[in-house]
């Protein structure tokens, strides 16, 4: 075995061994069992130099290893053509669970599914497609005094006509906003909730409780 | 010139096929491989079994082996768990703490986890050991530092050049003929007693 080959033998181990000269040094490695020893034992030198703890074994040990090798089949390197449809796997899942959550299927307001019968329009119109009238801008809910619907007389007299407790419009407000809300948060009233308080739980001398 | 990691090279070699580049990188490590199992594995044929079963599953592993950690490294995590399960095949249980890499390999620090082989192998150990220390102190002082610097410091050839106020290429030399000259020393010990027999 040759000097210059030991040489670079010793600088390919120090990872300082250019390509072309690394290129010729494995060629030679592979026809040169005293060299493939040589880079056993250049590597125990260095162990030994830095303190490592080693166990010096012989020759045989590299031998038997490759028989045990020899057996197996060559590695599989980890394919890389799988990764872009794992991931597109990932992405479709995670649009179906949010096509179940959030679908169209659901009712926007309420997050149900909508009854039979009583779907929404396939298209919906979007507000900047409508014209804009007047009566648009005006309020929805007539305007109504508080006393008109709920500072009234609990108990009614007798004989009387059933008072109205709610304002129906009022009421259907409420059943949106509470809807609208415990959809989007997790604070608001529950939908099915009934805003109406009836006579028989209002308290008698209350004005105006029982709103809920 | 552009240098590169060997590792680097010979998993790629590996990781297409090339048995050649696996032995040489089983002979970069394996006596550090070794010196990790004998830590776990007092009989010496069973830990020369767990070792050479730590290189083939190192081989059944490495395709997937990305490179995000040194290879030594990552063989290294196999031989521990490779000796934990012989361990556990046994029914010995193992120990509970790992030892850090860092620390796993250096003298002092092994004294916990006290390397049980044969004595006949623990006598080569300490007579390679020795003649390394032996022939270091016997090298000319512009090769002890050079192999200094690069083993124990683990600077590269350009540092060195600069610390030494010498070109590469004479680094280089020096380097090889301090390694050479301590080979020198303990190749008759390996050839004589390296069988692995004892």
């Amino acid at each position: 075995m040759q000097d210059q080959n030991r040489e670079s033998l010793s600088a390919w181990v120090d990872g300082e061994l250019g390509r072309d000269e690394a290129r010729f040094l494995a060629r030679r490695l592979e026809s040169d069992a005293a060299l493939r020893a040589t880079v056993s034992r250049y590597a125990l030198v260095g162990s030994c130099l830095r303190g490592e703890r080693v166990v010096p074994v012989g020759e045989d040990f590299a031998t038997r290893v490759a028989e045990r090798v020899g057996a197996e089949a060559p590695p599989r390197a980890r394919t890389r053509l799988l990764r872009p449809l794992a991931g597109g796997a990932i992405a479709a899942g995670v649009a179906a669970l949010a096509l179940m959550v959030t679908g169209p299927g659901r009712d926007a307001q309420t997050g149900s599914t909508p009854l039979a019968g009583t779907q929404s329009p396939a298209v919906p119109v979007l507000a900047s497609q409508a014209a804009l009238r007047t009566e648009d801008l005006a309020p929805v809910l007539p305007l109504r005094q508080v006393s008109e619907t709920w500072a009234m007389p609990l108990a009614p007299s007798a004989g009387a006509a059933p008072v109205e407790l709610l304002d129906p419009a009022v009421e259907a407000y409420f059943l949106r906003h509470a809807a609208g809300g415990s959809a989007s948060a997790r604070a608001g009233f529950v939908p099915y909730v009934n805003m109406v308080a009836w006579p028989a739980a209002r308290p008698a001398t209350g004005a105006q409780s029982g709103s809920r | 010139m552009a240098e590169t990691d060997p590792d680097i090279e010979l998993v790629k070699r590996v990781q297409a096929g090339d048995r050649r580049a696996f032995d040489l990188l089983v002979r970069r490590y394996q006596h550090r491989v070794v010196g990790v199992v004998s830590r776990y594995i007092s009989d010496w044929a069973e830990c020369q079994d767990v070792a050479q079963e730590v290189f083939v599953r190192a081989w059944r592993a490495i395709g997937n082996f990305r490179g995000d950690s040194a290879f030594y490294t990552w063989v290294h995590r196999i031989a521990i768990n490779a000796a934990k399960n012989h361990l556990v095949s046994l029914g010995r249980r193992p120990p509970s703490d790992d030892v850090a890499l860092d620390d796993a390999e250096h003298f002092e620090s092994a004294l916990r986890m006290r390397d049980s082989a044969t004595p006949e192998r623990e006598l080569l150990r300490q007579e390679i050991e020795s003649a390394v220390t032996a022939a270091v102190a016997d090298l000319p002082e512009d090769l002890r530092v050079a192999i200094t610097l690069r083993e124990v410091e683990g600077l590269s050839y350009e540092e060195i050049a600069e610390a030494m106020n010498s070109p590469i290429g004479t680094v280089r030399s020096r380097i090889f003929r301090a390694r050479d000259a301590i080979d020198q020393r303990i190749k008759p010990l390996l050839d004589e007693r390296g069988d692995g027999g004892t």
